[in-house]
């Protein structure tokens, strides 16, 4: 791997991405974790999570931060132009060609193929959370025996019900609070059980 | 839809500096920056109209990328063409650039430790709360036909039991489907309104 595979690497997930945020993180895991194994499974969701708690995009973040960690500034520069390179054409391409673009027949027809996939892979993000949080291994486990079964984390499913709870309704806490908040709670959580 | 007269054209140094700042200031990206960029450009500094707010919200969904820097891209096209578009871009993905290199470059000392291990548990849990809050507000706006229904299905439960297909191969798959089956009559009527 040098750092124009990388370069590669990153650009792939940023083509492939619509939706942008949750919808990155299946695609990011399949690559960065299970093909290339650059960062393991908890590592990459506590990456994620501290996205959301730093300024800026979810992806540009992933991507700045696993392009470091694998080749230091370089990687980062890689990684961050990487998963930008698709928009800078793309999108480029479509502010140009304005209302052509959104009145395209056939591109909608597209997105409508797209966009439930992409919710699939929203869907797909909540398993890969559960399995590093509210549960203490791959929920594999419940169908094969290579894996062992999963326990459940009691402090965790606290924490989950309770950011459930304050975001669900009309007024929400929004995602910096309830981060902030788990991890006071699962701090103190942790002192007690 | 070219820009009224009356409407300001923004010199490039201005623009950058008011795009890196949105980029600081928000956190967790891509779709929280609406407000924040609705002030900005639409009331303080007139650089848009409402109606191309609208449309670049409703073009940057459908096009692949990091929203935040999909989102640049068309409004710095939009206020000042090709140097507007870059400039933009560019000051968008500076600010996250810079936190995470300086978080990447601490976050190995401080994981490790068992109270700070017990925090980020907690921390995955409520990430876990909120892709799924996002997931069921998706699905309520998809999932009114068949067709995407079981692209969604189809979908998620690829990426959960078969993680050795590449999820790029999904999406693409999802799209000739699109263009296969086309968007409903009812839809785009729907989408017009």
């Amino acid at each position: 791997m040098n750092v124009f595979t990388l370069y590669l690497l990153f650009a792939k997930i940023g083509l492939f991405t619509f939706g942008g945020g949750y919808a990155m993180i299946p695609l990011f895991q399949d690559e960065l974790v299970v093909r290339h194994a650059f960062i393991s499974p908890e590592e990459f969701a506590n990456m994620v999570a501290l996205a959301q708690i730093t300024p800026g995009p979810v992806g540009l973040n992933a991507a700045t931060y696993i392009g470091y960690r694998q080749m230091g500034l370089a990687g980062a520069l890689a990684g961050t132009l990487g998963v930008a390179t698709p928009s800078l054409i793309l999108v480029t391409l479509a502010a140009v060609f304005f209302l052509a673009f959104r009145r395209n027949r056939r591109i909608q027809d597209i997105l409508y193929g797209i966009r439930p996939a992409t919710l699939g892979l929203i869907a797909a993000a909540v398993i890969f959370f559960a399995e590093s949080s509210v549960f203490t291994s791959e929920l594999k486990g419940l169908w094969s025996n290579s894996v062992p079964s999963p326990g459940i984390s009691w402090p965790a499913v606290l924490v989950f019900l309770a950011a459930l709870a304050v975001n669900a309704g009309r007024k929400k806490a929004g995602p910096v609070l309830t981060l902030l908040g788990a991890a006071i709670l699962g701090g103190i959580l942790n002192l007690f059980l | 839809m070219e820009t009224p007269k009356s409407f300001d054209r923004p010199r490039l140094p201005v623009l950058f500096a008011v795009f890196f700042k949105i980029s600081a200031v928000t956190v967790g990206g891509g779709l929280t920056m609406i407000p924040v960029m609705e002030r900005e450009f639409l009331e303080k500094r007139r650089w848009l109209t409402e109606e191309d707010m609208v449309d670049t919200v409703a073009l940057v969904q459908s096009m692949p990328g990091i929203i935040a820097v999909n989102m640049a891209l068309i409004m710095g096209y939009r206020m000042a063409k090709l140097p507007g578009a870059f400039t933009a871009a560019l000051a968008v993905i500076l600010p996250p650039f810079f936190s995470i290199l300086i978080i990447a470059s601490c976050f190995a000392t401080i994981s490790g430790q068992e109270t700070v291990s017990a925090a980020f548990r907690s921390v995955r849990a409520a990430v876990c709360a909120l892709i799924l809050l996002s997931a069921l507000k998706l699905g309520k706006k998809l999932l009114k036909r068949a067709f995407p229904v079981a692209v969604a299905v189809l979908a998620f439960l690829v990426f959960v039991f078969l993680p050795q297909v590449n999820a790029a191969l999904v999406i693409a798959l999802a799209g000739l489907a699109g263009w296969i089956v086309r968007t409903p009559r009812e839809e785009e009527e729907e989408r017009k309104s």
